[in-house]
């Protein structure tokens, strides 16, 4: 028994000994900005640092892909930044918004609602990346949505032992992704600099020959609107002003977002005011084309304004 | 409790730490302590199904003792006059030295089979209450609307008690065996009732008979080194087995099967032979962790798994799949009901009713028992050409032949395609899916390389189980190799695991 017990430990210590280590270079590794993976938005968007702006967009990749941003700087004179990515619910916003507003300053916040968003386990493949905020850990904010979202990381054990997260979602924190980040390293690659966050040129998509619409829920899920409302509480509480954008969607006016943001005092900007109906603006029933884009940041630009 | 759980990491050491060095002085006090340590085992998952753990116990142990109580011709007229062949049917004996020969029952209702038939009739109630209750009004509805009449009646809202299929086979083979005489009636309630709820095998098997595991716990035991090493080997490849193979198989195999409509044909076929590495690596993964945590705490349980996707016929793979399910039917369905040792006709209808069973066993949908009834057709001729105990015995050889590997890709693909029933939702759905292999576009939207993983996977789990069929797994000759293979299937582990995507042990729902 006590050569069991004993190499039972040994072996126990050197794998919990290895699980501490690697979490720790995780920690570490992962939060410098050099070895950050700025393909991904969501990173971009937090590794941003000490930056002052007018006002920033916040949304999914329909806020992302909505606007021409140094177009929209030119025409209402401000300086702003796009936080809109890929499949970003309003728990990845909060997120990004907790983080960015920790090391940036902004005045005005754009922020997109559409029953898209608000019915994210519907619209999302991956409703929530929480492995993009699993190296802001020690963040509080960060700590409660992820032990909320993920059971297992609120478990004592996790409490104890944090670093064995990155296992967790071994896929994004592998000895191969660390190697990979390793030789990318070094120099950051900023793609979305040029375009102030904004979808990049070469993301250039055709119009769409044909879209079938497809109705969104005429009501938000409980859990999207309680995010909503956490968004909208940390940008007032930090001094931002809020505004409530929608993008545009072909052939939907959108009206029940208006209805349901009518209870707030803060501006709600409609797009009913753009030509929804037009096909070679639409790439597909809720992404712009470039053509498109440049209408609708025009057409937000005087809305914008207005708001003010 | 799931075995990879936090909770259980934490709850065995303590389990066995307090088995050993507290309560190891005095039997009783151990079993009680296990008894205990399995109900908080299986109380984790919902506390209000103990009781019919407890309530299933209870009437065995009654039966039992009242069993062992009453005098009947039939028991001392058990000798050699009616021996059942075991062997001649082709099902595996795993453990022939303790078979002893059966009579089948028949005469007169004696007070001995007014308890068989309450324990019977309490454990078979309790199964056909909670899991088959709504299947058959709903059968039932289905086949009066199919008449023309209208039929509403209503079903009821059910919870599935984990493991009530294992526990209820289980405690039935003490009954049995009781009444048939091939073991005494046990005095001891806490040996009994931690022999039906010990936590190891208790929601998912393997399903132990009385007579194997209920003399461990009526027995001193003593901790050996090398047992609890086996242990550890097992568990480690168990969780191996589970989170690496079968919860990344999950990943692919689970949105092909949701969206079989719009697959691919590459990827119907695919997602079929994924979802049978799935469902081996997910159960006979449970089995090693089972058997393993078994071991530490100085108990044997029986093999469950024995690498069947090299079995080269049908008949081997039954020898080699779900072992203690295959042999409790064969030997309280199969034997009792005439075994081979009946005219060829019945011979098969015993081995149809034995397929069936064991398919509706699984669940109630229809999906089952189809799925059963392709085994049953794939068996029979090989039963009726006298083929079906061809390879009892594994071939030792490091590469095997081309035509042994033939006939294992046969067997495979003929398992997998059975599979296909045993994991649709519906018949129609299998059909339909079976269907899109080849009707629908061959690769369209086909990425190996999202498969790679899977793939990968399962390639380590076949070659690590080649290399090792039929000895301890893991169970490594140079001391160097042996660390340097612990700790490639630990990092394995750790970081191609589908931690995220933790599933549910999928016999738990037996």
């Amino acid at each position: 028994m006590k050569a069991f017990l004993g190499n039972s430990a040994i072996a126990g210590g050197i794998l919990f000994g290895f699980i501490l280590a690697y979490g720790t270079f995780c920690d570490y590794f992962f939060q410098k900005p050099e070895y950050m993976d700025f393909t991904e938005k969501r990173t971009w968007n937090i590794a941003q640092k000490g930056g002052n702006y007018d006002y920033a967009v916040l949304g999914s990749s329909r806020a992302f892909g909505a606007f021409d941003m140094p177009l929209l700087d030119s025409l209402t004179g401000w300086k702003g930044i796009n936080l809109g990515a890929n499949g970003s619910g309003f728990k990845d916003n909060y997120l990004v918004l907790t983080l960015f507003l920790k090391t940036n300053q902004v005045d005005r916040l754009l922020l997109q609602v559409d029953m898209g968003v608000l019915n994210s386990k519907m619209a999302f493949s991956n409703e929530f990346h929480a492995f993009t905020f699993f190296p802001f850990w020690e963040e509080k904010e960060v700590r409660e949505v992820l032990q909320e979202e993920i059971p297992v990381m609120a478990h004592p054990l996790t409490e104890l032992a944090p670093q064995w997260r990155y296992f967790y979602f071994n896929k994004y924190f592998s000895p191969k992704e660390v190697i990979r980040r390793c030789l990318a390293g070094g120099e950051p690659s900023n793609v979305f600099l040029k375009t102030r966050g904004g979808i990049q040129e070469t993301e250039k998509a055709p119009p769409a020959t044909k879209i079938t619409p497809t109705p969104l829920p005429e009501t938000p899920e409980e859990e999207d609107w309680r995010y909503l409302l956490k968004v909208k509480t940390l940008a007032e509480q930090a001094g931002v002003a809020v505004l409530f954008f929608s993008a545009p969607r072909y052939q939907d006016e959108q009206r029940e977002v208006g209805t349901l943001l009518s209870q707030f005092p803060n501006r709600y900007i409609s797009p009913e005011g753009f030509d929804q109906s037009n096909l070679s603006f639409f790439q597909d029933q809720g992404h712009l084309t470039s053509n498109g884009r440049k209408l609708f940041t025009l057409y937000m630009g005087k809305s914008f304004q207005e708001s003010i | 409790m799931l075995f990879n759980s936090f909770e259980f990491l934490i709850i065995l050491p303590l389990v066995f730490l307090g088995y050993w060095f507290v309560f190891q002085k005095n039997l009783k006090f151990q079993n009680a302590f296990i008894l205990l340590a399995s109900y908080v085992f299986y109380g984790w998952w919902d506390w209000r199904f103990l009781a019919l753990i407890v309530a299933s116990s209870a009437v065995d142990y009654w039966c039992g003792l009242k069993l062992s109580t009453v005098d009947s011709p039939q028991s001392t007229a058990n000798s050699g006059s009616s021996r059942i062949n075991y062997s001649k049917a082709g099902f595996q004996n795993p453990d022939s030295t303790t078979v002893q020969p059966l009579t089948v029952v028949s005469g007169p209702l004696t007070k001995k089979k007014l308890y068989l038939t309450l324990s019977l009739v309490f454990n078979l109630g309790l199964l056909g209450f909670f899991k088959y209750f709504n299947f058959f009004i709903e059968s039932a509805t289905d086949f009066i609307n199919l008449l023309g009449f209208q039929a509403h009646p209503s079903t009821l809202n059910l919870i599935l008690p984990v493991g009530i299929s294992f526990y209820t086979f289980q405690t039935m083979s003490y009954t049995i065996d009781v009444y048939r005489g091939k073991m005494e009636a046990t005095k001891d309630p806490v040996a009994f009732f931690s022999y039906v709820a010990f936590f190891p095998q208790l929601v998912a098997g393997p399903i132990e008979r009385a007579s194997h595991l209920l003399p461990q716990f009526l027995k001193k035991r003593e901790f050996e080194y090398q047992q609890g090493s086996d242990g550890m080997k097992l568990i480690l490849w168990g969780l191996f087995k589970k989170v690496v193979v079968a919860d990344n198989c999950a990943l692919m195999v689970n949105p092909i099967f949701e969206n079989y409509q719009t697959a691919s044909g590459l990827e119907l076929a695919m997602g079929a032979i994924l979802f049978s590495f799935q469902i081996y690596g997910d159960f006979s993964g449970y089995s090693d962790i089972a058997i393993g945590t078994a071991k530490l705490f100085g108990f044997d349980l029986m093999t469950n798994f024995r690498t069947p996707y090299f079995s080269r016929d049908i008949a081997e793979f039954w020898r080699r799949w779900h072992i203690s399910l295959s042999t409790w039917f064969r030997d309280y369905v199969y034997i009792p009901l005439g075994g081979s040792q009946v005219s060829r006709a019945k011979a098969i209808r015993n081995i149809l009713i034995v397929f069936l069973v064991s398919g509706f066993w699984h669940g109630a949908n229809w999906t089952f028992i189809a799925w059963g009834a392709i085994h049953a057709a794939l068996f029979v001729p090989l039963f009726i050409f006298e083929k079906n105990r061809t390879y009892l015995n594994e071939g030792r050889h490091l590469i095997p032949s081309v035509g042994e590997v033939f006939q294992m890709f046969l067997t495979f693909s003929l398992v997998t395609l059975a599979w296909v029933f045993f994991r649709a939702a519906s018949i129609g759905d299998a059909i339909g899916y079976l269907n899109g292999i080849i009707s629908h576009s061959f690769s369209e939207g086909f990425r190996l390389s999202l498969y790679s993983l899977s793939l990968a996977a399962v390639g380590m789990m076949l070659a690590f189980e080649w290399i090792f069929r039929g000895k301890q797994i893991l169970a490594f000759q140079f001391p160097t190799l042996r660390y340097v293979g612990y700790a490639g299937v630990v990092m394995t582990i750790l970081f191609f695991g589908a931690f995220f995507n933790p599933q549910d042990f999928i016999y738990f729902q037996f």
